[in-house]
């Protein structure tokens, strides 16, 4: 596993789908949140955009940016993780670099678990730092923000990126499936443009791919309130089937 | 123990059999090169002796074994380079070395050392620090030897190993194969270079319609000419099964 993961890491390192992702991941969630509830704060906001800043000012300051980084973390783990998980495995038909994979002593299927892994890792310690970020950026800007309620929102944001992440490694199975990364990127937009509306229609409580970004406060706190530990479970074990089929189908692939 | 066995291999695209019950065999120390024209089944058949495509009928056998079930250890017996040879483009042609030798089962020091051992061997070291996507195609040719070499392997299977090689880098190749016959190891290797063929395989086999349709005797000249000869006369034996091809292929 260790030659496995090598590969990964130094391919992985030096792409440059994986540098924007990395400064998507890390950058703009704090940005976001903090950047739009101070815009919104500011004596200059007026106009129309004054009021689609309008929510932004609701609360303290501490709330505010905690709910907003909920609707901004979700969206970003998605599509960064998703991209990046999406190039890394379909590169291998796109650059014509599977057919060294095979008939080695480390199997295909180690192959496909290393590149999970390692965008899995860099994906949590991306978010993990996007959130210190936030906390940090929301500690500069309003002393006191820290209440009980606003770290355990920051908290419940954190682990929805991180669910938001896992489910994003199974575009690997769409890019086996589709021999390359542009049809894996198709389907993380559809996926996102899907998501919106199933979550208009109300039933964004059984989707795997919505019921994290609600829990966050995606669509605010009384959506947020009908996420229960079962709708939580289903998305994470929708996570590990998809993961567990992207490891078989990418030990599976042929070149005919 | 014979190193490759491929046996009563059938693939069917379609309707078209690009391997048609072809076998053959590669001993230990051999250097057995197969020929033919674009489309006669080289290509297809070394996809299907490493797994790159399925049989639809016949068997690989490894080392004795049959390759479904081979060890890791078998495996890393192997060395190989099909269509595209080994070469992540963003990686050096160092670490692409290292890492091909490690994939092949040798640890960090002695993929570290094959590489510099190989980088000097085949004169990459004015590039061995550049991205591989920097080199040119004759370059990257000479990187994917050093990968599918660098851990010694005793079975090489090569699919157009001259194709961009320029003067010195097919000596370079000739050396390499050569050498790994010397010490034992089996090859298999197709070629359009058939003078190049001539000179150093022990067996040359024809193939055509994805069956062996012949075999010539190496270290002769005019290979080109006897090769057509062997083709034509197969044609003519078969030849509503050719025409019925051309129709399929058309």
């Amino acid at each position: 596993m260790r030659t496995a993961l090598a590969l990964q890491v130094a391919t992985f390192a030096r792409s440059l789908t994986a540098r924007l992702a990395t400064v998507l991941l890390i950058a703009f969630p704090p940005l976001m949140s903090v950047g739009m509830v101070m815009i919104a704060r500011s004596a200059d906001a007026a106009g129309p955009s004054a009021a689609k800043l309008a929510p932004y000012r609701e609360g303290t300051v501490g709330e505010a940016v905690a709910a907003l980084s909920g609707q901004v973390v979700s969206v970003v783990a998605l599509i960064g993780v998703g991209f990046a998980v999406a190039w890394l495995v379909g590169r291998e038909w796109v650059d014509r670099t599977l057919g060294s994979l095979f008939a080695l002593p480390v199997s295909r299927a180690e192959i496909a678990r290393a590149k999970l892994l390692v965008v899995g890792a860099w994906a949590a310690a991306c978010l993990t730092l996007a959130m210190l970020l936030t906390a940090a950026g929301l500690g500069a800007i309003a002393d006191g923000s820290f209440t009980g309620a606003v770290v355990a929102q920051l908290v419940r944001v954190w682990v929805a990126g991180l669910l938001m992440a896992a489910l994003a490694l199974g575009f690997a199975w769409v890019a086996v499936r589709l021999r390359g990364y542009l049809g894996a990127a198709g389907a993380i937009i559809a996926v996102t443009a899907a998501s919106q509306i199933l979550a208009m229609l109300g039933v964004g409580a059984w989707v795997p791919f919505i019921a994290p970004a609600m829990w966050a406060g995606a669509g605010g706190a009384a959506e947020a309130a009908t996420i229960g530990p079962a709708s939580l479970a289903l998305a994470v074990a929708f996570a590990a089937l998809a993961a567990w089929a992207s490891v078989r189908a990418f030990a599976r692939a042929r070149l005919d | 123990m014979t190193a490759l066995e491929l046996a009563g291999a059938v693939r069917v695209y379609g309707g078209v059999r690009a391997l048609d019950g072809l076998s053959l065999t590669v001993e230990p120390g051999e250097i057995h090169a197969i020929i033919g024209l674009n489309g006669a089944g080289k290509t297809t058949a070394m996809k299907a002796i490493v797994g790159q495509t399925a049989l639809d009928a016949g068997e690989v056998r490894l080392f004795g074994e049959p390759f479904a079930h081979a060890s890791p250890g078998r495996l890393a017996r192997l060395g190989l380079s099909i269509e595209q040879p080994f070469g992540y483009p963003e990686l050096t042609v160092r670490d692409n070395i290292v890492l091909a030798a490690r994939l092949h089962g040798l640890d960090r020091g002695a993929a570290a050392t094959a590489a510099s051992s190989w980088i000097a061997r085949l004169e990459l070291e004015p590039w061995a620090g550049r991205r591989a996507r920097g080199l040119s195609l004759g370059n990257r040719q000479r990187l994917g030897l050093a990968c599918v070499a660098a851990h010694r392997p005793d079975l090489l299977v090569l699919d157009e190993p001259t194709n961009a090689l320029d003067p010195a880098g097919v000596l370079l190749l000739r050396d390499v194969i050569l050498e790994a016959a010397a010490r034992g190891a089996g090859v298999l290797v197709s070629s359009h270079h058939l003078d190049e063929v001539s000179r150093i395989a022990h067996r040359i086999t024809v193939i055509h319609a994805g069956r062996v349709v012949g075999a010539l005797e190496p270290g002769q000249a005019d290979l080109e000419r006897r090769f057509f000869d062997v083709v034509r006369r197969w044609d003519e034996d078969h030849r509503h099964a050719a025409l019925a091809r051309q129709e399929a292929h058309a």
